[in-house]
């Protein structure tokens, strides 16, 4: 009690708001991430007490994820890649007129999935990150692909594009110095290339340039406003399609715990499974895809949760479970924090604190949201040729800003092209850039266990978790062809 | 996906069992199982194992495979949209004519065009004058009242410059003439 008193004084309150509001605007513009907003956050806080700079990151980080999935329904741009999986159905409900709907019940279900992930966080810390200590390169191998397939089956179109999608992804992840040699691959001399194809400007040029590719291409609607109103946001209008879905909820929020646990995972994968397990459970999956409403809740759940699972080894082993908390952690040791196994012992005040921030902040996330909710749906009333290039402008600056090199705005506009093309053929992109994304996790982990076996593929299948995560992707994959076959064979005896 | 596109009469159908696809993705398995040869072996302790060049051989050939199977899709669709009678009658080129005097198309040309133009105009003049010259030709093309174009530019490229040029602290190019908000 005495941690929350003090938390709420003014100065450690005021700047938690002014680094929540900063996160909505990072999370929210294309370009700019939730890493960068904690990258830009860290620096400031470092000029404040431990507590202040604490809250200051922690209310950054859970603001951005959340609103990375804004421009993802309004516009169908993911602003984090975690928001990749919210477009699915989020922009679907746009188009449908209800885009406000859409966010208010992603907003209400992040904070709910982020203060479920923060109770999980809280109570089982350690056990939980015992288990994640047990994976090793076979596991990290099989979630990957488990991961990508879940993507490729959930996405529009049929499952087979979307593998060749997750595939495309896979092989332009390839691209860069191969990690166990340092050789060179598929760079063809470019100094640019041997750090890899970022995914950041690739990101903005499947999703942003080729829907202002798209749009440009219908004469009829450029001058009509992207959406008709402002956004219509209720929160008492969408708690009971929470209460409706609470099971969903808390599903989903506990696959993003223990998805974020895993060192590397990250909310991305933690979204697109939760998806993919609530279309396979769902009564209508049949509706996801076309605005279903569990197709919201799923994703946006499991993101948020998921960012409080990747605190779990990032506390307990020191082990980030994702590029935002590898920031956190960096910015623990500026406070002279030690995490590990003893910081429960040597800093339980700080750790106490940490705990209160996180709960916390899923409450203040509802008034942040709503604040960039209604100020993002103000600037889409504009005509849709003004959206575009405003989309198009800060795409092309966003995509500099990374490393300040006009080769990334290359990369944008390469794989804009890309995608306009893969669309028009009805190959889904959300698997391509979570190919890009996974890539390096499968490449490596699958050359780590195989040198570690001796080319020997068999441990692959025969670990415990392996194998489980084996049959899980087989069942993702062919359990739905198989089964309506031996449908079709039992109802034609 | 939208029957309502571009305007050229390709049916969804069509567009999705395109010759393009198949033969992007064999090109694709083949040219990258061709670069993979390229790379060097992974050799330890006198044993073969998997080098740089493992992971984009196995992606080769799945897109050779991929690029067959997206094939036999696009005959199979063929052979049943004819026995149906829903072929178009029109050439390959004829449809190439269309498209390249569609206007959806030729906006699509027109802003990867200025793209192009963007970066080295960007360079030259400097971010606050190639954005704006950018911003307004693009919203021309796009239909704009030339004075929306002018405004909404100069605003977009304003605020822009603002918040990555100060807040972020990126250096937007300022060109030969050294302009910077």
């Amino acid at each position: 009690m005495d941690v929350l008193v003090d938390l709420l004084h003014p100065t450690i309150l005021v700047p938690w708001m002014l680094a929540m509001l900063f996160g909505i605007f990072a999370g929210a513009t294309p370009g700019l991430t939730a890493t960068m907003a904690t990258a830009l956050i860290v620096p400031i806080s470092y000029y404040m007490p431990p507590v202040a700079g604490l809250a200051m990151i922690i209310g950054a980080t859970f603001t951005a994820i959340f609103a990375g999935d804004i421009p993802a329904t309004f516009l169908r741009i993911p602003g984090t890649p975690a928001s990749s999986a919210a477009i699915l159905d989020g922009f679907e409900l746009n188009r449908q007129g209800k885009g406000g709907f859409a966010l208010t019940l992603d907003l209400l279900c992040s904070s709910i999935g982020g203060l479920i992930g923060v109770t999980v966080l809280i109570l089982v810390a350690p056990p939980l990150a015992r288990v994640a200590l047990r994976f090793s390169s076979a596991e990290y191998f099989w979630l990957g692909l488990f991961g990508l397939s879940m993507s490729a089956v959930v996405s529009k179109g049929n499952t087979f594009r979307g593998i060749i999608a997750a595939a495309l992804g896979l092989l332009v992840s390839t691209v860069g110095m191969d990690v166990t040699t340092g050789h060179p691959r598929f760079t063809f001399g470019q100094i640019e290339l041997l750090s890899g194809v970022g995914f950041i400007p690739a990101m903005i040029g499947l999703f942003g340039l080729s829907e202002v590719l798209k749009l440009a291409s219908d004469r009829s609607s450029l001058n009509a406003p992207s959406i008709t109103e402002t956004a219509k946001i209720s929160l008492l209008g969408a708690l009971p399609t929470v209460w409706k879905y609470k099971l969903t909820v808390l599903r989903s929020a506990i696959i993003g715990t223990v998805t974020g646990s895993l060192p590397g995972a990250g909310a991305d994968i933690a979204a697109w499974m939760s998806y993919g397990i609530a279309k396979k459970v769902s009564r209508n999956p049949e509706k996801f895809g076309t605005g279903s409403e569990e197709g919201v809740i799923a994703p946006t759940s499991a993101n948020n949760a998921g960012l409080a699972g990747a605190w779990i080894p990032a506390l307990v082993f020191g082990i980030p479970g994702d590029a935002v908390t590898a920031i956190v952690v960096g910015a623990m040791l500026m406070y002279g924090l030690r995490p590990g196994p003893l910081i429960f012992e040597q800093s339980r005040e700080i750790v106490d604190s940490i705990f209160v921030i996180a709960v916390v902040t899923q409450f203040l996330l509802i008034g942040a949201g709503l604040i960039g909710i209604k100020a993002f749906s103000r600037i889409l009333r504009l005509p849709r040729n003004a959206v575009m290039v405003i989309v198009l402008m800060f795409s092309v600056v966003g995509s500099f800003a990374l490393q300040n090199s006009f080769f990334d705005v290359y990369i944008m506009i390469a794989f804009g092209v890309i995608g306009f093309y893969l669309e028009k053929n009805d190959v889904p992109l959300p698997p391509l850039i979570l190919g890009l994304i996974l890539g390096p996790m499968v490449e490596r982990n699958l050359r780590v266990g195989l040198v570690r076996t001796g080319g020997d593929f068999l441990p692959f299948l025969t670990r415990p978790i392996s194998a489980v995560l084996a049959a899980a992707l087989f069942v993702t994959l062919f359990g739905g062809p198989i089964w309506s076959f031996l449908r079709r064979r039992l109802l034609g005896r | 996906m939208s029957n309502k596109d571009s305007g050229n009469n390709n049916t969804v159908q069509e567009r999705s069992y395109g010759l393009s696809l198949p033969v992007l993705l064999t090109a694709l398995g083949v040219w990258a199982l061709y670069l993979s040869a390229q790379l060097p072996d992974f050799v330890q302790r006198g044993r073969q194992l998997p080098g740089p060049r493992y992971f984009p051989t196995i992606l080769g050939v799945f897109f050779c495979i991929a690029g067959v199977v997206e094939l036999v899709r696009y005959i199979r669709y063929r052979r049943q949209a004819r026995a149906n009678g829903e072929v178009s009658a029109r050439s390959s080129l004829t449809r190439l004519k269309s498209l390249a005097r569609d206007w959806g198309a030729q906006s699509v040309a027109v802003i990867l065009g200025l793209l192009a133009v963007l970066m080295p105009l960007v360079q030259f003049v400097g971010f606050i004058i190639g954005g704006v010259l950018f911003s307004t030709a693009l919203m021309l093309r796009l239909k704009a009242r030339w004075y929306n174009a002018i405004i909404l530019s100069v605003v977009v490229v304003v605020v822009i410059t603002v918040v990555f040029g100060r807040l972020f602290r990126v250096p937007l190019p300022a060109g030969v003439f050294g302009i910077r908000l």
